[in-house]
């Protein structure tokens, strides 16, 4: 495989070989985002699927800072989202679809991760856009900060100061919807 | 996350998270995005060529014709030794004045030529070579040219000699040194008179003329007003010795003649000697 840097810049020359390896080193972990931002996996698919045809319009004018490929395309989601929330204001999420890949065999261990998944997307769903993208980031994706950073273009002091308050934010949801409120006793900010 | 303190509570909502459940696409998901996303690939740019446009060729034409005139014109004006750049040139204008039929003095001008853009004015002044004893003749000469702006420039124009105040009286006076024809020559000063002038039937070398003559005022010659046959005879008188200048003989021997006053007897007399009367007429 080769070196990012190459791939993009092969890309950038309408590379088709080199775009097709972009596509796949990310697009999961786009569909992941999304997924966990909105109503339900078809949209997340839809939101993906413009995620990646705008990669390709706009590769060329992309400018190698130095940050993180990923970053670029997250940037390109959160727009994406921000466009899908202005136009989709009360919708509520559909129930999750049946196909999704999962690697649960076992049909009760099956429905306790949609469960969870669903309580997770609705809480995440009450937060600001920037926790909500913080949160995914840094906890299920498990970024570094300077790479959340720079997927949110802001500095990373302020990622590593949001993040308490995300949790807080995030944990108070939760704490309201009646299943985690056993996690706010006692918390201090740290 | 090492770097940062976390409460309990946290750290059991960071692990929860870290387990949530991560949705996939399916590869026949993926596919199909990948497929969409191939066909949008944008095509490499082909330049579209510009529509013909005769004007606006014309325009750019024009525009380049214009910007070589100007590098021609400046290339010439500051190309050294060109006719364009005139930098300040200082020479030495010679002109020749024929003053017929009286003389032929010979006006050298002298002048500084501060040449412009061409044409150039020049102003000199002259001093007339010969310079007779003449008086109030102080010509001025005025150049106009035009100059060939090279490396050496030359001046080439006209020279007009005007005398201030008009009339004025040139006097020549002195030996004639030389009579070719009807060119007499006084010193080294040329006189030119009419073939017919009488006054080649009567002067010889070594008289003494004199002649008058004056600037025409129309074209600038000198006529000639007379010329004057003057013939003094010098009278070679000897040195004053002192004394009086008077040697009266008293008829003493005691009072001796100075040696250029006649002797009168008194060296006979006085002296003794044997010659006879005209020799002591002669002995001084």
């Amino acid at each position: 495989m080769q070196p990012e840097s190459a791939l993009i810049a092969a890309a950038r020359q309408g590379d088709r070989e080199a775009i097709s390896e972009l596509y796949e080193a990310h697009v999961q972990a786009i569909f992941r985002y999304i997924a966990y931002r909105v109503e339900s996996d078809v949209v997340a698919e839809d939101l993906t699927s413009e995620v990646f045809l705008r990669m390709v319009r706009n590769i060329a004018t992309y400018q190698d800072t130095g940050a993180p490929f990923a970053a670029w395309l997250y940037r390109i989601a959160a727009n994406l989202l921000t466009d899908h929330y202005r136009q989709n204001r009360h919708t509520s999420p559909d129930a999750l679809p049946e196909d999704l890949v999962t690697d649960e065999t076992d049909p009760f261990g099956r429905a306790a991760k949609a469960a969870e998944r669903d309580i997770l997307r609705g809480a995440l769903q009450t937060l600001s856009p920037d926790f909500q993208t913080l949160l995914i980031l840094r906890f299920m994706e498990g970024l570094p900060i300077a790479e959340v950073a720079a997927a949110m273009a802001k500095s990373e002091g302020a990622v590593r100061v949001m993040q308490h308050r995300a949790l807080k934010a995030l944990a108070q949801a939760l704490g309201a919807d009646g299943k985690v409120r056993s996690y706010l006793r006692g918390v201090t900010n740290g | 996350m090492a770097d940062i303190q976390w409460t309990d509570d946290e750290l059991r909502l960071i692990e929860r998270l870290g387990r949530a459940p991560q949705p996939a696409l399916n590869p026949a998901q993926m596919e199909v995005i990948k497929m969409s996303m191939l066909q949008n690939i944008p095509t490499a740019p082909v330049p579209t060529p510009t529509p013909f446009t005769p004007w606006l060729f014309a325009l750019g034409g024009g525009v380049i014709g214009i910007m070589v005139t100007i590098i021609v014109v400046v290339v010439v004006i500051f190309q050294p030794g060109s006719n364009g750049h005139v930098p300040p040139i200082e020479q030495t204008l010679t002109a020749v004045a024929t003053y017929l039929p009286s003389a032929t003095p010979t006006a050298t001008v002298t002048g500084t030529l501060t040449s412009t853009p061409l044409p150039a004015t020049a102003t000199a002044s002259a001093t007339l070579d010969p310079s007779v004893t003449v008086s109030p003749v102080t010509p001025t000469l005025v150049v106009t040219g035009t100059t060939t702006a090279q490396a050496s420039p030359t001046a080439q124009g006209t020279v007009t000699v005007t005398s201030t105040p008009a009339g004025d009286v040139i006097i020549i006076e002195g030996p004639v040194t030389n009579i070719n024809i009807n060119i007499i020559t006084i010193y080294n000063f040329t006189i030119v008179v009419a073939p017919d002038d009488p006054i080649l039937t009567t002067i010889n070398i070594g008289d003494i003329i004199r002649v008058e003559g004056a600037l025409d005022d129309d074209d600038g010659q000198i006529v000639i007003i007379a010329i004057t046959i003057i013939n003094i005879t010098i009278i070679n008188l000897p040195p004053d010795q002192g004394g009086s200048g008077d040697w009266t003989d008293d008829g003493s021997c005691a009072n001796a003649p100075p040696p250029w006053a006649p002797a009168h007897g008194w060296r006979r007399r006085c002296e003794g000697g044997g010659k006879d009367k005209d020799d002591d007429d002669d002995d001084d």
